[in-house]
């Protein structure tokens, strides 16, 4: 039996959560999963909020990332943080840094807040605030980084690569090692929410294979940790060309986990697979988090790697890549569909069955 | 086989041990996973294997990983069939 077949009979609760507690944003990006701006009607309350913490605390999870919109704008932030901690949950969370002042970063630290992902998109302003539609974005996010370090919070810096920005990746790293980043986490632009359809934005596969060889490249050559997001065919290049030894002491594994190992409710209380998969599987204002996880035939299917299609459904490295469902999704319509943006032929991948 | 070995291991149990090592933060790893391939191998000895199984993964992950990741580690190893059965 295999793993992911076990895996679909046995299972297991989501090992990360994330929970967009606004839609309230500040800035204006036009690739926003969450399409943030305006304040959601149907945004959860207080009460409502702290059930779904403890709905995703009785689930069995261990990590929550209280995410956005902004998630600094919502004036409960630091009653949530209590209550996820005082549900033994790690609570960590995503800004754009621009709200990061010392205060609020101390206030962040006592209320139990873990770490903070802080997202830049450039080496230098011109390009991050371009992409993020707002002047003094970039210089918000690095002095909220600053703020961050200053007063002993941990923190990542988070890029969002696409077709103008990839050539920044190495720049960006610097900056994120001169401002005491505890990690990088790099994500694939993905057409999904307000960038929907807005392919033009997609690297193409030499800026990913160039993206994936220099990480390789610095994740071999420092103690920084480096994570892949919505490019799961780094871990394929990592198992090829990476000494086992090597891998297993340094490279850090971050496979499409949709809806087998994390999951993301929105703040209207929907519930998708993935912040970029977007699928409604459920929705927290009917059911319980644990109805939706354990019932929803749409995330048995995302666990059942057998029913992945074309390319992704012969491939060798399956288990722990199983392709971008997102990047499938979008493209095709179909979740399993094959990962459209692999550039592995099938003889590079085929298990020769 | 790998350096970090000393002993032959089954390999649904290296398989599983990697995928439940490798998404964890390096920092936090590197002690973990030198304690738990040590612990492994001693509790395989002990049963006299020359062997190293998936229950001598799961007593050492049980006793020898910090109790922060020690769910991530054996909800990975469940995934893999290997369970504590104990």
């Amino acid at each position: 039996m295999t793993s992911r077949e076990k895996l679909t009979e046995e299972v297991l609760p989501p090992a990360l959560v994330s929970f967009g507690i606004t839609r309230e944003c500040d800035l204006d990006c036009p690739h926003c999963y969450s399409d943030s701006g305006e304040k959601d009607p149907r945004e959860l309350t207080t009460e409502e909020a702290k059930r779904v913490i403890n709905d995703i605390a009785d689930l069995g999870t261990k990590i929550i990332i209280l995410d956005g919109g902004e998630p600094t704008l919502r004036k409960d932030l630091i009653e949530l943080i209590q209550h996820s901690g005082d549900n033994g949950l790690v609570t960590v969370m995503g800004s754009h840094g621009g709200p990061l002042t010392k205060e609020m970063a101390r206030d962040l630290k006592s209320a139990g807040c873990k770490g903070v992902a802080i997202s830049l998109d450039g080496a230098v302003a011109k390009t991050h605030d371009e992409w993020r539609g707002m002047e003094g974005a970039w210089k918000g996010a690095v002095e909220g980084a600053r703020n961050c370090a200053e007063v002993g919070l941990e923190f990542q810096i988070a890029p969002l690569l696409h077709r103008k920005n990839s050539g920044e990746l190495s720049g960006i790293i610097d900056y994120a090692k001169e401002l005491g980043a505890g990690a990088v986490e790099i994500f694939d632009y993905v057409p999904a929410g307000r960038g929907k359809g807005h392919f033009e934005h997609e690297l193409d596969t030499e800026q990913r294979k160039m993206v994936i060889d220099e990480v390789i490249k610095l994740q071999r050559a420092d103690d920084l940790v480096y994570r892949v997001i919505a490019l799961p065919q780094y871990w394929v290049v990592v198992e090829k060309e990476v000494r086992e030894d090597e891998i297993l002491m340094k490279f850090t594994r971050s496979c499409c986990a949709a809806g087998t190992r994390y999951i993301t409710i929105l703040p209207n209380g929907d519930v998708i697979p993935c912040m970029v998969l977007q699928i409604v599987v459920g929705n927290v204002h009917q059911d319980s988090l644990k109805t939706i996880w354990y019932e929803s035939p749409v995330l048995r299917d995302l666990r059942n790697r057998d029913l992945l299609k074309g390319k992704c459904g012969i491939c060798k490295y399956k288990s722990v890549c199983a392709g971008a469902r997102c990047k499938a999704y979008e493209k095709t319509g179909d979740m399993l569909a094959e990962d459209p943006t692999c550039w592995f032929t099938e003889d590079e991948i085929s298990t020769g069955d | 086989m790998s350096g970090l070995r000393t002993m032959k291991w089954d390999d649904t149990a290296w398989s599983a041990l990697k995928d439940a090592i490798t998404p964890m933060p390096p920092l936090v790893r590197k002690k973990a996973l030198l304690k738990i391939i040590e612990a492994s191998e001693e509790n395989a000895r002990d049963r006299t294997s020359r062997v190293v199984e998936g229950e001598d993964l799961v007593k050492a992950a049980k006793e020898k990983v910090p109790e922060g990741v020690q769910k991530i580690c054996l909800q990975s190893l469940a995934e893999h069939g290997i369970v504590d059965e104990s």
